[in-house]
């Protein structure tokens, strides 16, 4: 992925940091509104044969994303959506922004749809919905609370009890009717 | 796909996802089937016996042939389509072009028309009819002229004009209709839409998907004024902060400034045999194309056919993104091919309602265009 399509906001300021160190290896593409950045991302989908990927800020901004991610799921495109939470010692408490993100993106997200609870499970949430969303060709999403999004990143040395190792590989299969 | 559509000397029709897929200009091509489409592809599916559906799932369930009438047979990807949109005999899951291949042989070779034509070859006469009975409807539709400017001539145009490569990008509302009928897409030229969700607000972003995906090449947006005040003005804006780092500049947006959310305004009619809520379904009135030249960009007005032309010319002379402002007639009718007399008529009410006479005379005008070309072809022909 070279490209994700969004919309800044404080809710997921540390990735958008995160993406201004990975410059220019990923451009962050801001549209003026998050619905536009998904239409984007599935506009991307559709011109390009590869998965779309989109980005949003908690509260407004991840509901600001469903019309997009409709559109991929009616049209059966490929894209990611990334989208910020409040911290997590919040959740629950009516907090500012606070908005219930599975319930709101369980239908168009339904193939996969993960909260990230911790730094050790960014690496298999992320591969899961990419394999997920180009396996199904659907849209998934990945909600990353604030708290999360400010850890130190975690590198995994080998398998081990209650850590699952996942990798980015994407195949395609052969797919041919039974003969008669 | 066309390997096997020779051999079993069929015709084609596609849905409005399949519109890019085949070259529209093939004889025996049909062009986009349902209510937003073309006489040809509904009178293909009225009197065809066999239907070979290939990865589609197009949504217009009553311009399927009758059931009973065609044994189906439906390739899908997913297994979970198969029989889906309408009852087959055989469902086949599959990638399209692996299973075509592996049919291909099973079908005998067409064969070389002689004095006694081959059945197969008569149906493919048949089609031919069809498509050019539709060539001569199209005609009549894009040369229509009332006092205001014939949106279906501007999107017709288009098709002469368009560079090679060109991304399409297009928007929901009449501008899709016309899109599906009239627009002739040359070889690689992608053209996308939100098809199955037909939400409003598709051209603007998918354009810039395309363009940052493919800078070298150029984009055409295809919108209406409501899609445009939707998001559409708004990310006008994302154009205008990027062009310059485009290796190809060039971005043509098309408004079609109607002042009427046309579509719905339409199927009020139509569906409904409600006038139009006029108060509802307008759209304000807005400087498309000076906004264009505010940004920068360039911004061409115009509203006679015989501008139709230069301005696309001009558009894709460019040396930066062009809004081509076209202030079009929202009285032209949407009418869905070959559509019951019933249905024209209770839109007729509803347009005698609104007092609505350019309307009512363009509708008839293009409903005796078809019927100068009656639907050819017997159901369940040779």
């Amino acid at each position: 992925m070279r490209r994700i399509f969004g919309l800044a906001g404080d809710g997921i300021d540390p990735i958008v940091a995160a993406l201004r160190r990975a410059e220019p290896e990923i451009e962050l593409v801001t549209a003026r509104h998050e619905e536009m950045a998904a239409f984007m991302a599935t506009g991307h989908a559709k011109y390009t044969g590869e998965v779309g990927v989109c980005l949003a800020t908690q509260g407004p901004g991840a509901i600001h994303l469903l019309t997009g991610l409709y559109d991929a799921k009616l049209d059966r495109r490929p894209v990611v959506a990334i989208i910020g939470q409040i911290v997590s010692t919040a959740l629950g408490g009516g907090y500012q922004q606070e908005v219930d993100l599975h319930t709101l993106f369980k239908d168009v997200c339904g193939q996969y749809l993960q909260e990230v609870t911790g730094p050790e499970q960014v690496h298999l949430v992320v591969d899961n919905a990419v394999r997920t969303a180009i396996a199904t060709s659907s849209p998934t999403c990945v909600i990353v609370p604030h708290d999360i999004q400010r850890a130190p990143a975690h590198e995994h040395d080998g398998p081990a009890h209650g850590i699952v190792r996942t990798s980015a590989v994407v195949t395609r299969p052969r797919v041919v009717p039974a003969a008669a | 796909m066309l390997d096997v559509v020779d051999r079993l000397g069929a015709g084609i029709a596609t849905s409005l996802l399949g519109k890019p897929i085949l070259d529209e200009s093939l004889p025996f091509h049909c062009g986009v089937m349902g209510h937003l489409g073309t006489t040809a592809a509904a009178d293909l599916l009225a009197a065809c016996d066999t239907l070979l559906i290939i990865g589609s799932s197009d949504p217009w369930t009553e311009f399927y042939p009758p059931v009973g009438q065609a044994r189906t047979v439906q390739i899908d990807l997913a297994a979970r389509n198969l029989g889906a949109k309408y009852p087959v005999e055989v469902g086949l899951a599959g990638d399209t072009a692996e299973t075509l291949r592996a049919l291909a042989p099973m079908f005998t070779a067409a064969p070389v028309p002689g004095p006694a034509p081959a059945p197969g070859r008569e149906w493919r006469s048949q089609v031919e009819g069809m498509v050019a009975s539709w060539h001569d409807v199209l005609d009549s539709r894009v040369h229509t002229t009332a006092e205001l400017l014939n949106p279906q001539l501007v999107v017709h145009e288009l098709s002469a004009h368009l560079p090679a490569g060109t991304q399409v990008a297009v928007d929901v509302g009449s501008v899709t209709y016309w899109y599906a009928r009239f627009l002739r897409l040359g070889p690689d030229m992608p053209a996308h839409l939100s098809s199955t969700l037909a939400s409003m607000g598709s051209a603007m972003p998918y354009g810039l998907a395309a363009k940052l995906y493919r800078p070298d090449r150029p984009v055409v947006a295809l919108a209406g004024d409501g899609s445009m005040q939707m998001n559409g003005l708004s990310e006008l804006i994302t154009v205008a902060a990027r062009w310059r780092q485009w290796a190809d500049p060039r971005f043509v947006v098309l408004v079609l400034h109607n002042g009427d959310l046309a579509e719905v305004s339409w199927e009020q009619r139509e569906v409904e045999g409600d006038p139009r809520s006029a108060r509802s379904l307008a759209v304000p009135t807005f400087p498309y194309a000076g906004y264009a030249e505010l940004l920068g960009l360039r911004g061409l007005r115009i509203g006679a056919a015989r501008e139709v032309g230069p301005a696309w010319r001009a558009a894709f002379a460019s040396d930066r993104p062009c809004l081509v402002e076209a202030v079009v007639d929202p009285d032209v009718p949407l009418l869905p091919p070959r559509q019951a007399e019933d249905d024209v008529t209770q839109t007729i009410r509803a347009l005698r309602l609104e007092g609505n006479v350019t309307a009512a005379v363009q509708l008839r005008q293009q409903r005796r265009q078809e019927a100068h070309h009656p639907a050819a072809g017997r159901p369940g022909g040779p």
